[in-house]
């Protein structure tokens, strides 16, 4: 494995990132995970990973605005860049190729 | 009720340990706003908690020296402590039979979380943490040289789990040392909870 490649937690975060779309900040973005990916993802971690991947050039993140619910925090909005939207499909192709052909896995038994 | 006090809490720790200087305005603005919106109190607490331990150890291996300086600083106080126990009991040769032994080796780790916390205020979690790793380690490494004197001891088949637990709250003592004293002189508005704020703001 390259040091390029995306690790299981980082292809989720960035999945997410994408189906959240204009609204990709923290919070959407672990309730995406929950949601579609089915697992549970603490907002440290996943800040954790988004700055593992800003720092890589994956994403970039702007801040937004302050609410009185977030106590006068700004939220922070993250976009998947060029690099990282490469990154994903490299991924998926790379994923689909070892699915392809494994007979056990194939007509829907385990 | 109960939720606000929950709330502040976890703000005040926040504070404390200076987890919003590490760039984590917008994490903690995330916590709030879940927390609004109904996730329970130990949702809370865990969160928090995986956030400090996030931030911690990022910044602990980006200040490595720093760690290191703060652990000699803590020995000082740690070794002069050691000698301050020798002279107040002098007499008994065992540890574990000292009520003054588990008071004197909790203040001091106390106190030296304490410096710690005030010579580290930008760095309070990552020093933190090489204290308390530093604490477990050598505690553990004392239990284990001297683990077979625990069972030729009559009568103390309780003693080796008592004073583990002693030692566990003697390292917590460290957390309520380094917690104490404030991380900066300003007005502390970064611990203003959502409803402090809305009835500031009048919403």
């Amino acid at each position: 494995m390259s040091a390029h490649d995306l690790s299981d937690l980082e292809l989720f975060v960035l999945l997410a990132v994408l189906r959240a779309g204009e609204n990709a900040y923290g919070v959407s973005i672990a309730r995406e995970i929950a949601r579609a990916g089915k697992r549970s993802v603490a907002l440290g971690t996943v800040y954790a990973v988004l700055d593992r991947m800003e720092a890589r050039g994956l994403v970039i993140s702007t801040l937004g605005e302050a609410t009185p619910a977030r106590g006068g925090r700004s939220k922070r909005y993250f976009k998947v860049t060029r690099q990282g939207l490469l990154q994903v499909r490299a991924t998926r192709d790379a994923l689909s190729s070892m699915w392809r052909g494994i007979a056990q896995l194939q007509g829907g038994a385990a | 009720m109960r939720r606000e006090w929950h709330l502040n809490a976890v703000l005040w720790l926040l504070d404390r340990a200076g987890v919003e200087d590490h760039d984590c305005g917008p994490v903690v603005g995330d916590l709030l706003e879940e927390y609004d919106s109904g996730k329970s109190s130990g949702w809370l607490w865990q969160q928090t908690l995986a956030l400090s331990a996030s931030v911690a150890f990022k910044d602990l291996r980006a200040n490595r020296l720093l760690a290191a300086r703060a652990v000699l600083t803590a020995l000082v106080v740690i070794v002069s402590g050691m000698y301050v126990r020798a002279l107040v009991t002098p007499h008994l040769l065992w540890a574990g039979e000292r009520t003054g032994f588990w008071f004197i080796s909790g203040c001091t780790l106390m106190l030296a979380g304490w410096l710690v916390g005030v010579t580290h205020r930008h760095h309070r979690l990552a020093t933190l943490t090489a204290l308390v790793c530093y604490a477990i380690l050598a505690k553990t490494w004392v239990y284990a040289s001297h683990f077979r004197h625990y069972w030729t001891l009559p009568g103390n088949e309780m003693l080796l789990l008592r004073d583990i637990v002693l030692t566990a709250i003697c390292i917590c003592s460290i957390f309520v040392g380094a917690l104490l004293p404030p991380r900066r002189s300003g007005d502390g508005s970064s611990a203003e909870t959502p409803r402090r704020q809305r009835v500031r703001e009048g919403v």
